[in-house]
């Protein structure tokens, strides 16, 4: 009865504070939405929803996986519906945003931007299984057995998923040079 | 596994740093979550009330369903005894034996009331009303307050530590973690100066006989709580 009480009341006492998982994961949470093709007129609202989601059920998270994946689990979902609710919507404009022809400026802003322009087109080209497992394996660098467990599927589809969207996005990108250097021509 | 080629790599590490979000982003999305999540608990206590006024109206449906069915079941009706006076819907009055010339009887829509020499019928035994139960408060609800008590004195915050140990006290005065309670609440009047009710509290706690928590409050608290001998 002791032993369980100071399990729980440990268990109280290190569990983070909303506010401290506001802070520090918010950038992370921002980004990953926005990776995984969050509009940018739409990222606001996701990361509403997904810390509203951590705000009800951080009280019964139990630390059985890190907080990043946990997370991460919860990113995932928002963004696949928000991906929904835009597909149902019946919206023909892309969820991602259109990269600007020559908008490259000279300052860095304006050449970061199109960086960001370029990736998230690429990211684009993937489909959603693809881009997803990208994200994670790519950009968020988490080793493939986690991804299987954010993404509830096993280890070896985890691998060849990450294999075949690497490849995809190679391509994809060899794709982008290859108009660039026509356009440049 | 096929890693990314190199100025892929390059490419995906430029473009991933060109894309943060600004302070006044974070500061926007705080504020509105902060009015939702006040927003909603605002409404929370009365959602929660609703769902008690509905669960306690299923269960009092229940119950009486229940309890009509077990009556009907334990007290047969005796139907040669009560037939002639017991109440009677007015399609039945055909079968009443009538003198020929009789005139009709004045319509009767619903018998309602029994003759005042009929024997009395059984009563069906009403449920009883119940007021709806508040939600049973647990272990776990405990070890919240409690574990959010902690939270605060790490952090400093010995005003809240004050508010959660006062809530403990009102909702569990005989808890699993009264000990735990009173140690907090001890550290925290400790900090905020307020040391002759540290010292009632922990004389409280020296009761419980938990000599590791007096310990931590004594190296806690500057200065001798313990009462004079």
């Amino acid at each position: 009865m002791s032993s369980t009480v100071d399990q729980l009341v440990a268990r109280e006492a290190t569990r983070p504070a909303f506010d401290e998982v506001y802070e520090v994961h918010f950038d992370f949470v921002w980004c990953a939405l926005r990776r995984l093709g969050i509009l940018e007129s739409s990222t606001d609202d996701a990361v509403q929803d997904v810390f509203l989601v951590v705000h009800r059920k951080l009280p019964a998270f139990e630390a059985r996986s890190t907080l990043k994946t946990w997370l991460f689990g919860i990113v995932l979902r928002v963004a696949r519906d928000h991906r929904r609710r835009h597909k149902r919507k019946g919206n023909k404009e892309p969820l991602t945003t259109e990269l600007v022809d020559g908008a490259a400026g000279p300052d860095e802003h304006t050449s970061n931007n199109q960086a960001w322009r370029i990736l998230d087109r690429l990211l684009g080209e993937l489909d959603d299984d693809k881009r997803e497992v990208f994200v994670l394996a790519e950009i968020e660098q988490l080793p493939v057995p986690e991804i299987a467990a954010i993404l509830e599927i096993n280890s070896n589809t985890a691998y060849s998923r990450v294999r075949a969207a690497r490849q995809a996005f190679e391509q994809a990108l060899a794709r982008h040079h290859a108009r660039e250097a026509r356009t440049s021509k | 596994m096929t890693e990314l080629q190199k100025p892929t790599r390059e490419f995906l590490d430029n473009a991933i740093h060109s894309d943060r979000p600004s302070p006044e982003d974070r500061a926007r999305i705080k504020a509105s979550i902060d009015r939702v999540v006040a927003t909603s608990a605002a409404s929370r206590p009365r959602a929660r009330w609703w769902k008690i006024v509905g669960v306690s109206a299923l269960f009092l449906i229940g119950l009486s369903t229940f309890v009509a069915l077990q009556g009907e079941k334990a007290a047969p009706r005796e139907p040669q005894a009560l037939e002639p006076q017991g109440p009677r819907l007015a399609g039945t009055q055909a079968a009443e034996p009538k003198e020929p010339n009789a005139p009709p009887p004045p319509p009767r829509a619903v018998d309602n009331a029994p003759p005042e020499n009929a024997p009395a019928l059984p009563r069906r035994p009403r449920p009883a009303t119940r007021l709806p139960v508040p939600p049973k408060l647990g272990l776990e609800d405990e070890a919240r307050i409690v574990g959010d008590a902690k939270i605060a004195l790490r952090r400093a915050d010995h005003e809240r530590v004050l508010d959660l140990t006062h809530e403990h006290a009102k909702l569990f005065p005989n808890g699993s973690l009264v000990a735990e309670r009173l140690a907090a609440e001890v550290m925290a009047l400790c900090a905020l100066d307020r040391r002759s009710e540290a010292k009632a509290t922990r004389a409280l706690l020296a009761l419980r006989e938990r000599p590791a928590l007096l310990e931590r409050v004594d190296a806690a608290c500057e200065g001798p709580l313990l009462p004079e001998r």
